[in-house]
């Protein structure tokens, strides 16, 4: 069977034969160099290919490794074979290959082979092979029902860089067949630069990187990278996934050595959550637009509602100041004014319980002063109180503090609620009472409590734990009664909770309630001596409003207190009016903004006045019906606080009072003065009589007088004079030959150092406003009115060449 | 001789003028005495005359403005008054007011003497 070449060896031939008959799996000995001669293989061989005996199988392969082998697997096996054999230690291959049968089946067969050197035969393989199609039939369908989410799956052997397709996708023509080994990294690769977008490109290729599969792989099952892929024309999103596969071999030194890989087409998945995040998004904006537009809505409805209220209002108390009215007339416009302050109050309400609802509602952190608080409370309930006949008192114990951190106007809204209340269901001879109590006081902390009790008519139990709730009243008849909208309770808790606070009550039908308040402050470190008491009369309040009604009535309350008030509609007047009064040497300290207004809303105006004049100069106050949405950007703008709409000339006072302190406002400031004595001054006044005047008021202070009679003798004097010699100009304005302007603007025009500097106050007996801008225009730093005040002439003086000396120690 | 009791009497300010002139009585005094002796008076009565308000107004004006200095009130109001038509170019008949304003013009000029 061997044939002649083993003659000698035929006890190991039959030894063979006997093994060979009876091994399950095929086996084959075969010599490899010069003449290629299969030299023996076993009856399982035959089986596996088909044959018969020997003789037809050295037939049907030519006698050859090569004939055994189904043609287009031979040279990768070849390869495959020599590599291994260079690389093993033991002379050992294992190869996968496609044999075709006599019967022309195709089949795959799993070789070992091992190679020999003998000195009878030379090279000698011999090899062991089996029939594996099944177990590959197994393992296909098995990777088939894997693999079904990939178009395609491969088995890449990191260590040789060698890949195999398990599963390919019949619709790509540029993949490697199926079962064909290829050299891995150089064909995906190849993807990479052909089939991945140019954006993906460089990560792809990172990703396929053996190296990096290896980390990737050491402590995760599965990694994947997902991607953008041109591929035959065809855009798609595409994932590649790999996951460590272990094979027996691997098992004692945990590296990653071969993996799967599948290519997913994950196209529809992408759009899909594209698709979602869009629709997120979107929802995303529609909420916000949403909330935006409540916001809006609420501060115009909150706008449009409370102004033909306070139109009302204010109009029948301007009424009600005339004099020489019809009683009855009186008497309907005193009515009407209740009812209108009635119904502002339940818009009040259901606006405020607005909202709450929507989250709007903020408490200020602000300094202030607990008994101006319950001054003002007192004040309020005290006529209320004496209206109806009815006792109150007011109690404070437990060392309360003058000043806390808070919101006051919440606090007081919360106590008057509860007070009006109490007051509404007592009848008299009844009482009234407000008792405030500090009950404990940490480093930086104080809880206060406020009690609140009347003998009034009291509640049912029943409905005590109701009476928080939103439209709840007792007695809805009885309510009509009074008169409300059952909003009152409901705001007042809301409130108290924002606080951080808590409300409770006790009541007894016929024989009273009480409400009991408990809040914490934040402690202030409010030194009283820092304390600012301004005059009214030092207050300059300049009123901008485009309601004349508004604006009107917050003039005529500030004036009853005796604050001087001016009023105009919008930004440019308001501008206007502010330089003019500085220029006269009568600033405004303080501007009441109204926020809504039509052309430039109260912050863009805010804005202006804080680009020409700062914190210590003048406050500005913005005032509307709530501010809360625009707090923040306000008080970034410049603005320095808000008040509510209707105003109170004591609230105006207080908080003047406040900031000023706060702002070290320069009302309060010494301003900077020199020293009069030895300056010179240039005088030009035509006038005989009122030169001797200025002269001798000037001379009594040690001021040296150059007097010209009209504007070119001014000009021709200066002009001769040494720079800096002449520390201020008073110019009269109506001179002959040229007047005061005209004097001004040759000067300012001049070559010199201080021709531009030097302060020049122009003296006039109209106070106009068109001629204090005029005088501005031509440069004249200040506006004297005549008949002139003495003190007036020598601050202006003092302030007006302090400043120029220190421009000129600056220059120097 | 005008002194500080007759302008009182004639109803002018004169602590405020007083004021005005560093308290130095001799020259309040004396600077009030030029007053009668003011071109400006006739210069003011001839414009109007003649129908040039707005010589008469500058005329007005100065006046007004030496009056308003020495705070003789009285007449200092009338030629405010008087002032403020002329500003404005007002047509109207300003006899009255010129006469009122001369009475007084007179009755300051028999207290200096």
């Amino acid at each position: 069977m061997l044939g002649k070449h083993f003659k000698h060896e035929k006890e190991a031939l039959e030894v063979l034969e006997q093994i060979g008959q009876h091994f399950p799996g095929g086996f084959f000995i075969y010599k490899a160099d010069s003449t290629e001669e299969i030299l023996y293989a076993n009856k399982t061989v035959f089986e596996i290919f088909g044959c018969e005996d020997l003789e037809d199988f050295r037939g049907m392969t030519g006698n050859t490794f090569k004939g055994m082998v189904y043609p287009d697997d031979y040279d990768m096996v070849y390869a495959s074979i020599i590599k291994q054999l260079d690389e093993s230690k033991n002379e050992s291959d294992h190869v996968e290959y496609r044999i075709r049968r006599k019967d022309g089946l195709i089949r795959w067969v799993d070789d070992y082979g091992h190679y020999v050197r003998s000195d009878a035969y030379g090279g000698l393989f011999y090899a062991f092979i089996s029939d594996i199609t099944d177990k590959w039939n197994q393992q296909d369908k098995m990777i088939t029902a894997l693999s079904a989410e990939y178009r395609s799956v491969y088995h890449i052997d990191l260590d040789n860089d060698d890949a195999v397709c398990y599963r390919g996708d019949p619709e790509d023509h540029q993949q490697t067949v199926e079962g064909v080994h290829f050299p891995y990294f150089e064909r995906f690769k190849w993807y990479a630069d052909h089939c991945v977008d140019e954006n993906y490109r460089e990560e792809f290729i990172e990703f396929i990187k053996p190296e990096n599969i290896r980390k990737k792989l050491i402590d995760k099952a599965v990694a994947s990278y997902r991607y953008f892929a041109r591929r035959e024309g065809k855009e798609y999103y595409e994932m590649i996934r790999i996951a460590g596969v272990r094979h027996v071999e691997d098992r004692d030194d945990n590296m990653i050595h071969a993996i799967g890989m599948g290519f997913a087409n994950i196209d529809e998945e992408m759009r899909e959550s594209m698709m979602k995040n869009e629709a997120l998004m979107d929802a995303l904006k529609a909420a916000k637009e949403a909330n935006k537009a409540k916001t809006v809505f609420l501060s115009n409805m909150s706008h449009e509602i409370r102004t033909p209220m306070n139109a009302i209002i204010g109009l029948d108390n301007l009424a009600l100041r005339k004099e020489n009215m019809d009683q009855d007339i009186r008497e309907y416009l005193s009515k009407i004014g209740d009812s209108a302050r009635h119904l502002l109050g339940l818009i009040n309400d259901i606006l405020d319980m607005s909202r709450i609802e929507s989250g709007r509602l903020v408490i200020r952190n602000e300094e202030f002063s607990l008994r101006d608080v319950l001054d003002q409370i007192n004040v309020l309930v005290m006529t209320q109180c004496n209206d109806k006949g009815l006792k109150y008192e007011c109690t404070v114990t437990g060392g309360v503090a003058d000043y806390y951190i808070g919101d006051n106007m919440k606090l007081k809204q919360v106590i008057i609620n509860i007070l009006s209340n109490a007051i509404k269901f007592t009848e008299a001879p009844g009482s009234v009472s407000l008792r405030v109590e500090r009950t404990a006081v940490y480093d930086d902390k104080s809880t206060i409590k406020f009690v609140i009790s009347d003998t009034g008519i009291g509640m049912d139990e029943a409905f005590i734990p109701k009476i928080f709730d939103t439209f709840s009243q007792e007695d809805s008849s009885r309510n009509n009664k009074y008169g409300s909208t059952g909003l009152g309770m409901a705001i007042t808790k809301s409130i108290v909770d924002l606080m951080n606070g808590t409300i409770t009550v006790k009541s007894k039908k016929g024989e009273g309630t009480t409400f009991t308040v408990v809040v914490t402050f934040r402690n202030s470190e409010h030194d009283a001596s820092d304390d600012v008491v301004i005059n009214p009369r030092d207050m300059r309040v300049l009123i901008v409003d485009d309601e004349e009604i508004s604006a009107e009535h917050t003039r005529v309350i500030l004036e009853e207190v005796g604050i001087k008030a001016d009023t105009c509609s919008d930004c440019e007047s308001a501008l206007h009016l502010l330089e003019v009064q500085q220029t006269k040497m009568e600033p405004y300290n303080l501007v009441l903004l109204d926020w809504k207004m039509p052309d430039k809303d109260g912050l863009e105006v805010a804005k202006e006045i804080r680009r020409q004049y700062d914190k210590n100069t003048m406050v500005i106050i913005l005032t509307s019906y709530n501010w809360e949405e625009i707090m923040d950007d306000a008080k970034s703008i410049g603005v320095d606080n808000f008040l509510n709409k209707p105003l109170f000339a004591s609230d105006v006072i207080k908080e003047f009072e406040l900031l000023a302190r706060r702002n070290n406002i320069s009302l309060l400031k010494e301003k900077e003065k020199a020293e009069l004595d030895g300056r010179h001054i240039l005088l030009a006044e035509d006038i005989f009589i009122n030169a001797e005047i200025m002269k001798e008021l000037l001379s009594s202070k040690g001021i040296l007088i150059d007097h010209a009679e009209n504007g070119r003798e001014a000009l021709e004097l200066f002009d001769k004079s040494e720079p800096g010699y002449y520390d201020a100009i008073l110019m009269d304005v109506r001179m002959p030959v040229m007047d005061g302007l005209e004097a001004t603007k040759a000067i300012r025009g001049l070559e010199r150092s201080d021709s531009k500097t030097v302060p020049i106050i122009a003296m006039t007996a109209n106070a106009f406003d068109e001629d204090v801008q005029r005088s501005l225009q031509v440069g004249m730093n200040a506006h004297l009115s005549k008949p002139v005040d003495p003190e007036r002439l020598y601050s202006t003086l003092e302030e007006m060449i302090w400043e120029a000396d220190q421009k000129r120690k600056v220059n120097a | 001789m005008i002194t500080i009791e007759k302008l009182d009497g004639f109803g002018a300010d004169t602590a405020t003028g007083l004021g005005r002139c560093a308290g130095k009585e001799s020259m309040y005094l004396r600077l009030v005495s030029t007053v009668p002796k003011q071109p400006d008076f006739d210069r003011m009565a001839e414009a109007i005359e003649a129908g040039d308000l707005k010589t008469g107004f500058e005329a007005a004006h100065s006046l007004k403005g030496i009056l308003g200095n020495l705070s003789l009130s009285p007449l200092y109001e009338k030629v405010c008054e008087i002032t403020d038509y002329l500003r404005n170019g007002t047509e109207m008949d300003y006899s009255p007011l010129l006469s009122e304003i001369k009475a007084m013009k007179e009755q300051l000029t028999a207290l200096c003497d």
